[in-house]
C-alpha cells in the first residue's frame, strides 16, 4: 500500500492532538497515523511554492532582437531527491506577428538543462498566456537548481512567478534523501499508514524514523529571497508601448540593492532557531572586476577580483541582532523583518555593483 | 476547538528515549506530535519577497556606471518617473497558496510624489482574487490605504510643482487586526492581513494591487494564522 497524506485544511482533523499522548491514556493508532501522515505532508510541501517573483515597472523589461538571449538567472534549493517540477507564470506582451515575443525557461541540474517555451506573446496589452510546467528528468544530485530566463523577438514583461510544485502523489516507501550537503541526518522515510495499524507494535525503529524525518525537515532549506538583474544587452532605447526611454541594465544596480536596505525583507522567525545550527545560505552570481566587500547581516564578505561571471556561496550566521520584530499577535507567528545591509566600500557609488543575481535561503 | 501550534523550532527527542527496552513515555510522543505540527503548520507556510525592478538610475557600460542623479531612477528623463506616478497601475502577485494559508500579512515599500495634490489622490488597494488568469473572482475585498485615512504617509517638502521629490515609505499590515475592524471580508477596510477562504486554499490566487499616484518598490508577503480553529 502506498503512503499518503491528508491536506491539513480546516476541519479535517489533520493535526496531531498532543493531548492524546498524555501519560496514563492509551495511545491510539489513529493518532499515530495522523502523526505519520502529517510528516508525509510536510515532506511533500515544505519549501514548495513561490521561489522567484519579480515585477517590472511598465516598460522596464523591454527586449527587441531576433537573437535569443539569456537575460536573468536564479539559484533555488533542491528540496529532496524527488521534488523535480517547476511552474512558470509570466504576464507579458509581445510584438507584431513576425516579432511575437518568445519567453523560454531553462532548469539546470546535475542532469543537464531542461528547457521549454511559453506560447508566444503577441497581445498589445499585458496578458497571461499558458502556464508552463517543467519536470526535470531525474534526481538532481546537486543541492541547487539554476533557473534561467531567455527572451527572443519583441518582449515586454510585467511580472514573473516561478513556483516549486509540491508532490502530488504518495511518497515512495523507499528511503529518500534530502540534498542539503552538510545535513548529517538527511534521510526521510516515507511512512506508510500500515505501519501504525491497530495491534501493530510501536517499535523503536519507527520512532527513529520519525525522529530522523523531523530533523531532516528542520534542516530543509527554504527560499527566502531571490533577485536577478536583467541583462538585455541593449543600449538606451525607447519602449514603443509607452514611449518611455529605457536604460540598459546588466546586473543588480545600486538602487535595486537599496530596495532591500530600505524596504527590508519580511520573514517568519521561529523561536530557538539560533540554537539549532540554522543558518542562511547566500548565493551571489557575480562578475567582480575589482576586489569588493559586502556586509550582509553584519558579516563581512570579501570577494576577490576574478573578472569571470560565476556563482559564489556563503554561509551566514543566523544573527538575531539583525532582527526587528514589527508586530505579532499573542497566538500567531511573529513577523520579523530582517534588515540586510549590503554596504559597499564606496559611500558614493562610482562603479557598478558586481552582483548580477542574489538568492537567499534559510529556515 | 482551537489548537495552538508551537512557534519554536526544536530537535526531535534524544535517541535514548526511544531505544529498545525503554518504556514509551507520553512526553516523548508529545514531542513528536508537537514538532510535527510545527513543521506542517509553521515552517511549511509560504513566504514571498517580491522585488520590483524600477530602478536603474545608473547604466551599466563596461562595468562603469553613468550616474544620472537620485531623482532620475527608472527612466532617463526625470519627467518619465513622475509621469509614471500619475498613471494608475494594477499588479498581481499570483501564486498557489498553501493548504494552511489562512491569512496573508503584507509589508509594502512604496514611493509617492511629495506634492500636495498628488498626496490627496494617492491610494493603494489590496485584495485577493481567485482564478486570476480567467474569471478573477474577488474572495477578499481587502483594504485601502490613503493619505486621508492615515495609512499612507508622506513628507511634503515643497508644494510647488517646480520642486518635487520622490518620497519612499513603508506600509505594513502586521499580524494584528486579523479580523476586519468594522465589517466583513467582502467590504473594503483599513489595512489588515488578507483572508483566504477555505475553498481557495491550496489553489492559485493573486494578491491584486490597485495603485494610484504611487509605485511599489518591494512587497513582502507571508502566510500567518492566529492558531487554527477546528
Amino acid at each position: 500500500m502506498p503512503n499518503s497524506y491528508t491536506l491539513p485544511i480546516q476541519g479535517n482533523d489533520a493535526y496531531v492532538d498532543i493531548n492524546g499522548y498524555t501519560s496514563g491514556r492509551s495511545i491510539t493508532y489513529e493518532l499515530l497515523k495522523a502523526n505519520a501522515e502529517l510528516l508525509n505532508y510536510s515532506f511533500a510541501y515544505l519549501g514548495t511554492g513561490p521561489i522567484i517573483n519579480e515585477q517590472y515597472n511598465a516598460g522596464v523589461f523591454y527586449y527587441n532582437s531576433t537573437s535569443q538571449r539569456t537575460v536573468a538567472r536564479w539559484r533555488v534549493p533542491t528540496l529532496s531527491g524527488i521534488h523535480s517540477q517547476f511552474k512558470f507564470t509570466v504576464r507579458a506582451r509581445g510584438g507584431t506577428p513576425s516579432l511575437n515575443g518568445i519567453i523560454s525557461w531553462d532548469v539546470v541540474s546535475s542532469n543537464g538543462t531542461t528547457s521549454s517555451n511559453h506560447t508566444p506573446f503577441y497581445q498589445v496589452n499585458y496578458t497571461y498566456t499558458n502556464v508552463l510546467t517543467i519536470t526535470v528528468a531525474s534526481t538532481n544530485t546537486l543541492p541547487y537548481f539554476e533557473i534561467r530566463l531567455k527572451v527572443q523577438n519583441q518582449v515586454d514583461i510585467q511580472s514573473i512567478m516561478v513556483e516549486h510544485i509540491p508532490l502530488a502523489t504518495p511518497i515512495s516507501t523507499a528511503t529518500l534523501s534530502n540534498c542539503e550537503s552538510d545535513n548529517t541526518r538527511n534521510n526521510f522515510y516515507g511512512i506508510s499508514p500500515n505501519m501504525f495499524n491497530q495491534d501493530t507494535p510501536l517499535s523503536s525503529s519507527k520512532a527513529k524514523q520519525m525522529a530522523d524525518n523531523i530533523e531532516t525537515l528542520n534542516k530543509r532549506p527554504k527560499l527566502l529571497f531571490n533577485m536577478s538583474g536583467i541583462d538585455t544587452g541593449i543600449t538606451s532605447t525607447t519602449n514603443p508601448y509607452n514611449a518611455y526611454t529605457i536604460r540598459p541594465q546588466k546586473g543588480l544596480l545600486w538602487d535595486d540593492i537599496s530596495n532591500i536596505t530600505r524596504g527590508d525583507i519580511l520573514l517568519p522567525y521561529w523561536f530557538n532557531s539560533e540554537n539549532m545550527d540554522v543558518y542562511f545560505n547566500l548565493h551571489l552570481y557575480i562578475q567582480p572586476l575589482a576586489d569588493f566587500v559586502l556586509y550582509f547581516l553584519d558579516q563581512e564578505i570579501n570577494i576577490p577580483n576574478t573578472n569571470a561571471e560565476k556563482w559564489v556561496s556563503y554561509r551566514i550566521k543566523y544573527n538575531t541582532s539583525s532582527l526587528f520584530e514589527i508586530a505579532s499577535s499573542s497566538m500567531g507567528t511573529p513577523l520579523i523583518r530582517y534588515r540586510i545591509l549590503p554596504l559597499f566600500p564606496n559611500s558614493l557609488p562610482v562603479t557598478a555593483t558586481p552582483i548580477l543575481a542574489m538568492s537567499l535561503w534559510g529556515v | 476547538m482551537t489548537v495552538f501550534i508551537s512557534q519554536q523550532m526544536k530537535s526531535p527527542p534524544s535517541e535514548d528515549t526511544y531505544k529498545i527496552g525503554v518504556p514509551v513515555f507520553g512526553q516523548v510522543l508529545q514531542s513528536f506530535g508537537d514538532r510535527t505540527n510545527f513543521l506542517a503548520y509553521g515552517k511549511a507556510k509560504r513566504v514571498i519577497n517580491t522585488y520590483f525592478n524600477c530602478s536603474h538610475h545608473q547604466t551599466w557600460s563596461n562595468n562603469t556606471l553613468n550616474w544620472y542623479g537620485a531623482e532620475d531612477y527608472g527612466y532617463i528623463n526625470k519627467a518619465d518617473i513622475h509621469k509614471e506616478l500619475l498613471v494608475s497601475d494594477t499588479r498581481d502577485i499570483l501564486f498557489t497558496c498553501s493548504p494552511t494559508a489562512r491569512f496573508i500579512a503584507l509589508q509594502i515599500y512604496y514611493e509617492s510624489d511629495n506634492r500636495d495634490t498628488y498626496n490627496d489622490l494617492a491610494s493603494i488597494k489590496a485584495k485577493v482574487i481567485s482564478s486570476p488568469r480567467t474569471t478573477r473572482t474577488e474572495i477578499d475585498a481587502g483594504w485601502e490605504a490613503t493619505f486621508a485615512n492615515g495609512f499612507l504617509t508622506g513628507v511634503v517638502i515643497d508644494a510647488s510643482t517646480s520642486h518635487y521629490q520622490i518620497n519612499p515609505q513603508k506600509l505594513s499590515t502586521g499580524a494584528v487586526f486579523i479580523e476586519p475592524i468594522g465589517g466583513s471580508y467582502i467590504s473594503l477596510t483599513a489595512p489588515r492581513p488578507l483572508f483566504i477562504p477555505i475553498a481557495n486554499r491550496n489553489s492559485e490566487i493573486a494578491i491584486n494591487f490597485d495603485l494610484k499616484y504611487v509605485r511599489l518598490k518591494s512587497v513582502s508577503l507571508i502566510e500567518v494564522e492566529e492558531g487554527f480553529a477546528l
